[in-house]
């Protein structure tokens, strides 16, 4: 089925810098011991640019494991998303390191769930809610955004006793839009077929620019790609040529929801695409440099995110067209977390885009983070895998 | 449950008693044959006052059958709350008589599931959605909403060749005010020991009062008073002196979810007070008059709707407090509809607030439209009845 990796040499060498996670923890130690507040978040919508430029660290705040799933449900209803249950339970059980260094917590008006769930912590850490708008593509949207993120400005001014500067922000602008040109020249490698990577590596290069910048990053992604490069030359790749090939869709995809990209990759597929906010979606998002308003150029950044909780949410559908034109899937899958409303009724409609202008079949996978339904969605998949076989 | 004595004459006293979307359908399908347009809601959130100042008449639309779930279900995933399964399979069955009379459709970001459901029935009508700001305290959100409520009247008035005009709205408003301090005086023989009304009653008269005009409501409202001071003469009562009062609260409850009124009643216990937006939430708070910036006012008093979908929804707390004070529950009934979260996660708040300030025994029912759990959730009640 699959070409093992063994043998191969990894992308990252430094096997320090290989552990995600560790890597990420004395990344965030490090910058505390420097002197830097740490700022905890839940979600892409957070703009990261103003909270670097303040001189804060942006993290993600631990929501990805079963683990915590039990703890949060004395509280939380059991029919509600794993990713909101698990954020809580990590808390009430204190155990996000991430959470324990943070400062301040950013949250937002995302959805259901997490808006009531931040309600529950709001009084353990200063916590600041953004009130997203939902229309994006409403005339005031901007402004209201804008507004928002204006008054993060002044939360962070206040609890964390810093000042923005223009130029500093102009210039964390300029260091994402660098860090997302440089990602964007490892994308392209997952446009080969047969693809040279497995998830995981995307997954870990990924997570490389939460702990390096500027030329550190630049260095980091020269070294992989020689050595996706060098990978290419020997003939070495993931999967073979007739591996079905997936994008992966929707809901964030991170911890114990892996099983599924583990699944379709056990099943014989490779994973060429993730389009949800774990995976390459933040990364397509270019700022606009020297605009003369950088907190109006991060405002309409971010608000750009095709999440399932704007409406309608027209950019998701065009940024699949382009994700599908360039990376060659045969199949999509769409992952959506149990009791994620947003992006489960959204499902139709990418079902419907997928297949009537691509052709391409799409299968829908509800799941959590426990590990009941794993043969179930092997089963599926490997039905969506047979079924490709049958039409070549 | 019953009154004390037999054959008591009903408090809307026509051929609809026990009816109300029959009778609401009438008055609007009369309105729509005078050559006014309807416009079809699903929430609290829609402002009447503007939709009336540009001539048109509100419409509730359906959404409280279990019927047309399964054809929803097509769509729309199982898990999700039943009230917008139902509204859309009323819709995708062509089987909502308000929405085929609607000539456009009002529609609000208040929940993760209608937000997205509004996307599959956008087509069916002109809709226009709303962009409710969800931080109720934050100093921009009234003027936001504003915006939003000015562009609703925009849409409506390019939709049918009408326009409203400020003294129009300020007319509405005033118009509102004086219904809403009716209906509260009608509440005022609910807050009696015993009640003089019952549920049923009750929610018939929100059902009308959300749609009908004021003007409409005066002469009801006049046989309506007749009708309760007649049975406070006669000593007429509903349920009994020794009845478990009880305050349903959370989300709303008509149609098929009415099941739980009718356990809690078949268990010895009297509703007396319903706090949801299907009961008396609508019709609670007035909206200032005479501002000079009647959009404005009328934005202040829509955005203090005191719905889970408001964080923090301290508003609800306060609310409470005062129904609480008034209505002189033993017992709290949370109804949270399958799968609605913001309630769902609220009723912890709300839990611990009517425990902790009141010692008032709490039951969260969390349900749909179906019957099958109606044995549970009567177990449930007749538990928590036991322990008063």
């Amino acid at each position: 089925m699959q070409t093992a990796l063994a043998g191969i040499p990894p992308l990252i060498e430094n096997a320090r810098i290989a552990d995600p996670i560790r890597r990420f923890l004395e990344y965030v130690l490090n910058k505390r011991e420097q002197g830097n507040p740490v700022v905890g978040l839940y979600c892409g919508y957070a703009p990261v640019e103003l909270i670097r430029a303040m001189g804060a660290v942006p993290v993600s705040l631990c929501s990805a494991s079963q683990w915590t799933i039990p703890t949060a449900e004395e509280i939380l209803p059991a029919n509600l998303c794993p990713m909101i249950k698990s954020s809580f339970g990590f808390i009430r059980t204190n155990t996000c390191f991430f959470y324990a260094a943070s400062d301040a917590v950013i949250g937002e008006t995302t959805c259901d769930g997490k808006k009531k769930m931040f309600e529950l912590i709001a009084h353990l850490k200063p916590t600041f809610i953004m009130d997203l708008p939902q229309l994006p593509d409403d005339a005031e949207v901007l402004d209201r955004w804008r507004e928002s993120v204006l008054k993060l400005r002044d939360f962070l001014e206040k609890t964390l006793q810093t000042s923005l500067s223009a130029d500093r922000l102009e210039a964390e602008i300029r260091e994402t839009n660098r860090k997302n040109r440089l990602m964007d020249r490892f994308f392209a490698y997952l446009a080969c077929r047969p693809i040279p990577v497995s998830w995981r590596e995307i997954y870990d290069v990924i997570t490389l620019e939460h702990v390096a910048n500027g030329d550190e990053f630049q260095d980091l992604i020269e070294k992989i790609s020689s050595g996706i490069d060098q990978r290419i030359a020997l003939g070495q790749c993931f999967g073979t040529f007739s591996s079905p090939r997936i994008l992966v869709s929707g809901c964030p995809v991170g911890g114990d929801a892996c099983k599924v990209l583990q699944i379709i990759e056990e099943a014989g597929g490779v994973v060429v695409a993730m389009e949800a906010c774990s995976g390459m979606k933040n990364y397509f998002v270019r700022i606009t440099e020297e605009s003369g308003d950088p907190l109006r150029a991060v405002a309409e950044s971010t608000l750009s995110i095709p999440c399932s909780c704007m409406t309608p949410n027209r950019r998701r559908l065009d940024l699949l067209d382009k994700m599908i034109a360039r990376f060659s899937p045969d199949a999509v899958i769409d992952v959506v977390l149990h009791a994620c409303h947003a992006y489960n009724v959204e499902s139709h409609k990418i079902r419907k885009h997928v297949q009537k202008k691509h052709g391409l079949p799409c299968l829908k996978i509800e799941t959590d983070y426990s590990k009941g339904d794993i043969e179930q969605i092997r089963t599926r998949v490997e039905a969506l895998f047979e079924n490709l076989e049958l039409k070549k | 449950m019953m009154f004390n004595v037999p054959d008591v004459k009903p408090l809307i006293n026509d051929e609809f008693a026990g009816e109300p979307s029959k009778r609401t359908l009438q008055y609007i399908s009369n309105k729509r044959a005078s050559g006014m347009p309807v416009v079809g809601l699903y929430c609290g959130y829609a402002p009447l006052e503007v939709i009336r100042a540009v001539g048109a008449v509100p419409a509730i639309l359906c959404s409280f059958a279990d019927k047309p779930i399964p054809a929803a279900e097509e769509v729309l995933p199982a898990n999700l709350c039943p009230l917008i399964k139902s509204s859309y399979g009323y819709i995708i069955t062509d089987s909502c008589p308000f929405f085929g009379l609607s000539d456009a459709v009002v529609a609000e970001t208040t929940c993760d599931g209608k937000k997205k459901m509004f996307e599959l029935i956008s087509s069916y009508r002109p809709m226009f959605v709303m962009d409710l700001p969800q931080l109720p305290d934050e100093a921009e959100a009234r003027s936001n909403w504003a915006t939003m409520i000015s562009k609703l009247k925009g849409f409506l008035e390019n939709t049918f060749g009408t326009s409203g005009t400020s003294e129009g709205i300020e007319a509405e408003i005033q118009a509102t005010n004086i219904k809403n301090r009716l209906i509260r005086r009608v509440y005022e023989y609910a807050e009696k020991k015993p009640p003089l009304l019952s549920w049923q009653e009750l929610y018939e008269l929100s059902y009308l009062a959300q749609v009908a005009t004021t003007e409409h409501l005066l002469p009801i409202f006049k046989e309506i008073f007749e009708t309760i001071e007649e049975r406070e003469n006669k000593g007429i009562y509903y349920g009994s002196p020794s009845s478990p009062r009880v305050l349903v609260t959370g989300c709303p409850v008509g149609g098929d979810s009415t099941k739980v009124y009718r356990i809690i009643e078949e268990a010895g216990g009297v509703v007396v007070a319903m706090d949801a937006c299907s009961g008396m939430k609508p019709f609670l708070s007035d909206i200032e008059e005479k501002t000079g910036d009647p959009i404005g006012a009328v934005a202040q008093h829509y955005l203090e709707i005191p719905c889970s979908c408001m964080t923090p929804n301290t508003r609800r707390l306060t609310e409470l407090d005062k129904v609480i004070d008034r209505f002189q529950p033993d017992a709290i009934v949370e109804v949270v509809l399958h799968a609605c979260h913001s309630y769902n996660i609220e009723a912890y708040k709300i839990m611990t607030h009517v425990k902790e300030e009141y010692n008032l025994p709490y039951l969260k029912i969390v349900t749909d439209y179906s019957e099958g759990d109606v044995e549970q959730i009567r177990t449930r009640v007749e538990a928590l009845l036991e322990s008063i």
